[in-house]
């Protein structure tokens, strides 16, 4: 009888054991067509005062390509990887034909239950900052 | 007893919120400025302030803030040091980048906070720097503070409203007490002399405002005719245009003077007679992967192109170079 009563304790107690379970960070996917939402420069406000609506930036495997292409972090097609799949704070285009990549923050938050990407650049003279928000339009 | 147990109350009540009212007083009570400098040589600035400690706090420094025209490069081009009253004296380092006030780095949140002051070109910013030294103060301590800022001025001829800043670490832009532990002043039009180029006029309205004041033809640009600041041929037209001509590195001038939907300039809303157009230079001026461009010549017309408006509404063009500095 007082095996059963130490059996059916020690049974309880590993019922109590809490379980973990490891849920892995998914890898970011941005493949896809992204268009922009928002465009800012210094803080102003451009996205109604400037034709954006044809902008597209396309993310196939590791290349990229610009339809109807605006000042942008890059001007042609070419390659793009993030610093970490699961984890990424940085995004780096590498465009055809010229030497060096330019690497950029890279902030994928979620907005309305949708990914958004942030990008921050200065195409032109480097005092000015640029942000455009994208969001997908395909898979 | 009930009476006396609000009584308690009430008394602990004003108690807290003595203190939470009032922290400590932060004047600014006036800058010492020439009123001119040559372009390229230090202008040298005096701030007196003031800190009446009214709760203690420990590791503060004192945070001084500088509104600059971005072409100075302040951060790279100041030096800051200061005196009080009995704590001696020491120097001031830029603040480091990922220090926050409010949510944002300090330039940033002054930004927010105040923007460019009375200026009225968007090419400035705000450099921001505090003391070496961190200090325990105490209640009642009160600290006269004076604050020399040595800033090279950049090359350009310019007239600006420069900003000055005072606050402490510890309570830095807090807004809820009842005297705010911030102070700001914006000084009358300081001008660089001897300098590059024509006048940047930050202090006076323009007839055609550009936003940004630098940039390169990959930049998005903004140029707004103020239609506000005299008479011109051009008062009380329904309709303004932009005519423009564009120079090339290899010499090509492209003109694009055409009265057509593109070329408008919608009037701003809410912000009287002001009329804009925002472009991309490089699209609007279709120019090759090979060719840059170096300056644009432009006029505002009305409808028919016979009525131009130019620079100090003349028949000269107003001209824009693209630099940055």
């Amino acid at each position: 009888m007082k095996n059963y009563l130490v059996s059916v304790c020690l049974l309880l107690l590993a019922a109590c054991r809490a379980t973990e379970i490891a849920i892995p960070e998914p890898v970011k996917n941005i493949e896809g067509t992204w268009r922009i939402t928002k465009a800012t420069r210094n803080g102003t406000d451009l996205t109604n005062v400037v034709d954006f609506s044809k902008f597209r930036l396309h993310f196939q495997n590791n290349t990229y390509t610009i339809d109807n292409l605006l000042p942008f972090i890059v001007s042609g097609k070419g390659t793009w990887s993030l610093d970490d799949p699961q984890y990424p704070f940085k995004i780096t285009f590498h465009q055809e034909g010229v030497d060096s990549s330019v690497v950029t923050k890279f902030d994928y938050p979620i907005t309305d239950g949708q990914r958004i990407i942030n990008l921050v650049f200065s195409p032109g003279c480097i005092n000015n900052t640029y942000q455009y928000t994208l969001e997908k339009i395909s898979k | 007893m009930k009476h006396n147990k609000y009584t308690g109350i009430l008394k602990y009540t004003l108690i807290v919120l003595a203190c939470l009212v009032l922290s400590r007083c932060v004047y600014l009570n006036e800058v010492d400025q020439p009123s001119e400098v040559k372009a390229g040589q230090d202008l040298v600035a005096v701030m007196h302030t003031r800190f009446e400690i009214a709760e203690a706090r420990a590791a503060d420094r004192i945070v001084v803030g500088i509104l600059v025209p971005k072409s100075w490069n302040a951060a790279a081009n100041t030096t800051m040091t200061y005196t009080t009253t009995s704590m001696g004296s020491g120097t001031m380092v830029k603040i480091p980048a990922g220090v926050l006030t409010n949510g944002k780095e300090w330039p940033a949140a002054l930004r927010e906070r105040y923007g460019i002051g009375p200026n009225l070109l968007d090419d400035m910013e705000w450099v921001v720097f505090w003391s070496q030294t961190t200090y325990d103060v105490v209640n009642g301590d009160k600290q006269d503070v004076d604050i020399k800022i040595v800033t090279k001025t950049g090359p350009e001829n310019m007239r600006v409203k420069l900003g000055y800043f005072i606050a402490s670490s510890s309570d830095g832009l807090n807004d809820f007490y009842t005297n705010r532990p911030y102070k700001a002043i914006f000084k009358d039009c300081f001008e660089v002399t001897d300098g590059d180029g024509d006048l940047v006029d930050f202090c006076n309205p323009q007839l055609a405002i550009t936003d940004p004041n630098s940039s390169l033809d990959n930049d998005i640009m903004t140029i707004t005719f103020n239609a506000d600041v005299v008479n011109t041929p051009l008062t009380g037209a329904q309709d303004v245009y932009f005519c423009v001509k564009a120079y090339t590195n290899d010499g090509q001038v492209i003109d694009r003077c055409v009265q057509q939907p593109g070329s408008r300039m919608p009037k701003a809303a809410g912000v009287g007679n002001r009329y804009s157009i925002t472009f991309w230079p490089r699209q609007y001026f279709n120019v090759s992967a090979n060719q840059t461009i170096n300056r644009l010549e432009y006029y505002f017309t009305d409808a028919s192109g016979n009525i131009k408006v130019g620079y100090g509404n003349t028949a000269s063009p107003f001209v824009y170079t693209f630099k940055c500095k």
